[in-house]
């Protein structure tokens, strides 16, 4: 095969605040160069993960190979890294991005600019990526590119005299996005000559090939047989498979610099990758990459196994899952009510129940998580200063001194119809008002500090509830406050539960205590016998709810055209009866654990 | 080997806005019925393997009684022909309405010694909230048209908890029972199928069924008022005098060998259960074509076969033997099971007595609490 020349490479991604289209405009680039006919086309092409389509959210990034023919009459190749739009998978998006010199910036043409096209664009520029805005979805009759058009001049300070209409849903505008990929991104830079260095982007276990290894070549060149070396290990590997996607894998005889694609060598687990890590020779001398900063994880929930044996298997689990999801972190934690578990830290709550969902899935488990919670840092009498994620670690009131809640700036873009009501919740979340800003005569960016754990609890749904879906938010981390808060727990038939305690503000502890039993009094069956829930603030109880006992639970009628069907019912109630967990006597269901986010 | 023989009847003038059995609201075509039935028994006796000897008959529904007791002769004739066909208790399923001495002295004649009514309930309102046809005027000539025309064996099918129903109402209904004094009584709670009106309606908020305690005071009010009258509670929703027992019934509970012939009708036989789809014209065409109804639903292993036995044998209020399951099945029970039976005696929903497992009376309300731990 013949080396492909650098100066018609393209490396690119597409970044987009969720639902703007960004999967649908992959899916019509895939199509418009051939790489997937026809039949081959499924929605969503790139994702993955059943979740991902199911959600219609992208979680992990991908890298896919196209060829072009411009109308320059060279052919072209386009590396395409699509990456995932939500703020908790930032992570993700800043290692794609790295591996670029250009990226698409989607904007849907009826909503606007959104807070997380924001977020997403200044990683783009921080990586001195050229960016070319696409309007999508101007079929529809609500788009108003004009307006759109000046929004991203304003907003973000790109010219958008050049900006590209489009419809991914009906293929328009796609033949012009690639001509501009081809003339406006740069080429990668790179000397093809010198010793390899390639940053790593992505690894995975595929049953296939073994440890996969996405990477991005910056100079010299991979190739099977070569012998390389991982920087940060020093381990040496025997490179024995180098390739793209196509998108389907296919090898290829090298890869160079400036080409993205993947090589599997004789690496046994993917624990030996370290994401951002860097590719070299066995023997060369070489500078590492810079690799990608650290992501510090934002709230903190414990996982359980509904069954304590299974806890060795969730070891493994969450072990395999972290390397190919590093954003994560956990180490081992103990509750009284649900035994061994682990406790986790996220980017943010879409974050965690995505970890939970493919824990669930990709590994077969059964499990609880605890709510969410942020990290606190309490200052003792003593004079001892603690941090607190878990809140069964909650000192003993009377040794505490101060405690300190972190803090978040908020940004909040909206419609100006929405103000009334987002104000309202954020004054509801003890929010204090910094900003409230006309971008455009039609959109308004809110600015309010609050408190994390506020935000952590339901403020996303709320906020997307208040504003029938338009508004958005981005938030950055301030510093840690004090704050009146103290611990609440929670007790069913007198015996506190550990794993259903939560810290709250002192001024709310009466109304989250009554909703939160309320609340459980829905999720937890009834039982043979009585069940109480209480809440209580140190010995006083501030609300009780009570569950009474089962009394009817019968099939009136079993003759013999009944006894598979009515075999079938028990099984299903036997089922929803495994995937709860005992507490003493009384069987909790999962959801009961996270019930104080429902509130 | 003994077995059960039931007969599905798939016709009814009308459906009822509770029932999720297979009828066809037509007029039976008695000829093509029979003719299809004998041609499908033919098959069964062909396809079993050991020889079966069936002692008890019953015909379902549907609406049984919309076929003439004619019919029901040449049926008899037929079986006889093909199997060991000398059943002891012959069961007929019927409505009030289109009965009368004639009709059920000819039912007499070609075999049937026990007649189930569907009486539904005693009272106008009961039979208007449980959209029945029949006049309580027309249910209480029934009852004496079969005694007269020779039934000693009279079962009556009774519903509780419907819409509107009070605990004075169902003590009424108890009276007006013990007056009419059928040797055999089906009670059931009504329980909403899903895919029929009574669900749609109850779902839709436009109709409630009453309090889950008022129900559980029927249960216990039915238990009581009967077994003071004399009747022996021995299934979750069946009474019988003493030696009235259905016969038929407890092939099911004890999970015993039956055959079941026409469509919607089920079968058990040497741990497999068949199933003919609730179709006639698919049933009428397989047999047109010589080819076997029923589709094999379930073959159950040595040890389904045990779990379901004692899951069956649950609902009867005798419980199940642990020797007789030993016998039968080769496992014991009280190993098998231990760390179920210590935590279920505890919750006093079970007894053991000797060999045996029953439910305690709230045991019997519950009893879905208990049947968990066997699946």
């Amino acid at each position: 095969m013949k080396i492909f020349p650098q100066e018609r490479i393209r490396n690119f991604s597409i970044i987009a605040h969720v639902d703007h289209g960004k999967s649908t405009l992959a899916d019509r680039l895939l199509e418009a160069t051939g790489a997937v006919s026809e039949r081959e086309m499924r929605d969503q092409f790139l994702d993955r993960l059943d979740l991902e389509r199911e959600r219609g959210i992208t979680i992990k990034a991908q890298a896919v190979r196209l060829y072009y023919k411009a109308q320059d009459g060279e052919v072209y190749q386009l590396n395409l890294i699509d990456t995932p739009g939500h703020v908790d998978f930032s992570y993700e998006v800043s290692r794609a991005l790295s591996a670029c010199e250009g990226a698409l910036l989607v904007v849907d043409a009826s909503q606007g600019v959104e807070a997380q096209t924001l977020a997403n664009v200044y990683l783009a520029l921080e990586n001195d990526l050229e960016i070319i805005p696409v309007l999508n979805k101007i079929d529809l009759p609500q788009a108003d590119p004009e307006r759109v058009k000046r929004e991203i001049e304003e907003i973000i300070g790109l010219p958008t005299d050049e900006a590209i209409l489009a419809s991914a849903k009906h293929g328009i505008g796609t033949k012009e996005i690639l001509e501009a990929i081809v003339k406006k991104i740069p080429p990668p830079q790179g000397d093809r000559k010198k010793p390899l260095r390639a940053l790593i982007f992505d690894s995975w276990y595929d049953p296939y090939l073994g440890v996969v290894v996405l990477i991005r070549v910056v100079e010299g060149k991979i190739y099977p047989g070569q012998r390389i070396r991982l920087v940060s290990t020093g381990k040496v590997y025997e490179v024995t498979k180098v390739g793209v996607f196509a998108p389907n894998p296919s090898s290829v005889d090298a890869l160079y610099a400036g080409e993205v694609g993947f090589f599997a060598a004789s690496i046994k687990e993917v624990r030996e990758t370290r994401i951002g890590d860097t590719v070299t020779e066995a023997e060369a001398e070489v500078e590492p990459l810079p690799g990608f900063r650290e992501v510090k994880p934002m709230v903190f929930a414990g996982i359980f196994p509904v069954v304590s044996d299974d806890y060795e298997d969730l070891r493994e689990a969450i072990e395999k899952l972290w390397l190919n999801d590093p954003a994560f972190s956990y180490e081992p934690e103990t509750s009284a009510a649900l035994g061994h578990g682990f406790r986790c830290g996220f980017q943010g709550l879409l974050h965690m129940e995505i970890v939970q969902e493919r824990l669930e899935r990709e590994f077969g488990l059964n499990l609880i998580t605890t709510a969410p919670s942020v990290k606190y840092r309490v200052e003792l009498t003593d004079g001892q200063e603690m941090e607190i994620e878990n809140p069964a670690q909650w000192p003993d009131p009377a040794r505490i001194k101060v405690v300190k809640e972190p803090y978040i700036r908020a940004e909040i873009y909206t419609p100006k119809d929405y103000i009334g009501p987002i104000l309202r919740l954020c004054e509801e979340k003890r929010g204090l008002q910094k900003e409230i800003r006309y971008l455009t005569p039609e959109r308004v960016l809110i600015i309010y500090e609050l408190p994390f754990a506020e935000v952590v609890l339901d403020f996303f749904d709320r906020l997307k509830s208040v504003s029938r879906g338009y508004a958005s938010m981005d938030y950055q981390l301030l510093e840690y406050r004090p704050g009146d808060l103290v611990k609440m727990d929670i007790l069913i038939n007198k015996q506190p539960v550990d794993a259903l305690s939560v810290i709250v503000h002192r001024d709310k502890a009466y109304y989250r205590g009554r909703e939160l039993v309320a609340k459980l009094k829905e999720v937890i069956p009834r039982q043979l016998f009585e069940v109480v829930i209480q809440a209580a603030i140190g010995s006083k109880i501030i609300a009780r709810e009570r569950i009474p006992p089962l009394r009817k639970d019968v099939l009136a009628k079993c003759y013999g055209g009944d006894v598979t069907r009515k075999k079938k019912l028990l099984e299903k109630q036997k089922e929803g009866k495994k995937r709860m967990k005992a507490l003493g006597q009384v069987e909790i269901p999962q959801e009961a654990f996270l019930a104080v986010l429902k509130i | 080997m003994e077995a059960a023989l039931y007969l599905h009847v798939p016709f009814c003038r009308q459906k009822c806005p509770y029932c999720d059995f297979y009828s066809v609201p037509t007029k039976p075509e008695e000829k093509i019925y029979l003719k299809a039935v004998l041609r499908e028994a033919e098959i069964w006796k062909s396809a079993i393997s050991g020889d079966l000897s069936f002692v008890t008959f019953y015909a379902g529904g549907g609406t049984p009684s919309l076929l003439s007791p004619s019919f029901y002769e040449k049926l008899f004739e037929g079986l006889g022909r093909l199997f060991d066909f000398r059943p002891e208790e012959l069961t007929l399923e019927a409505n009030p309405e289109g009965l009368n001495r004639g009709i059920l002295t000819a039912y007499r004649k070609v075999g049937f010694n026990r007649l189930s009514l569907g009486l539904q309930s005693l009272s106008e309102k009961g039979l208007r909230a449980l959209g029945r046809r029949h006049t309580l005027e027309k249910a209480f000539r029934a009852i004496s048209d079969a005694r007269e025309s020779g039934f000693e064996n009279l079962s009556v099918d009774l519903i509780f908890g419907w819409p509107g129903e009070t605990l004075e109402d169902l003590q009424r209904e108890l009276e007006g029972i013990l007056r009419i004094s059928p040797e055999h009584l089906s009670y059931y709670e009504l329980t909403p199928e899903k895919g029929t009106p009574l669900f749609e309606e109850l779902a839709a908020g436009r109709t409630r069924l009453p309090e889950e305690d008022t129900v559980v005071s029927m249960y216990l009010t039915i238990h009581e008022s009967l077994s003071a009258a004399g009747y022996h509670h021995y299934e979750i929703s069946n009474y019988a005098r003493p030696g009235h027992t259905c016969r038929h019934n407890l092939f099911y509970w004890k999970a015993l060998p039956y055959l079941g012939l026409g469509p919607g009708a089920a079968s058990f036989l040497e741990n497999k259960r068949y199933r003919t789809p609730p179709n006639l014209t698919l049933y009428y065409r397989a047999l047109s074509e010589d080819k076997f109804p029923a589709i094999l639903e379930e073959t159950l292993s040595p040890e389904e076969a045990f779990r379901e036995a004692i899951i069956l044998g649950l609902r009867l209020l005798e419980g199940v033997s642990a020797l007789e399951l030993y016998r039968r099945f080769g496992f014991d029970l009280f190993q098998i099971f231990s760390q179920e039976l210590e935590k279920l005696l505890k919750t006093g929903l079970i007894i053991k007595e000797g060999d045996r497992l029953r439910l305690s009376l709230r045991g019997v309300i519950l009893s879905n609490q208990v049947k968990l731990y066997f699946l």
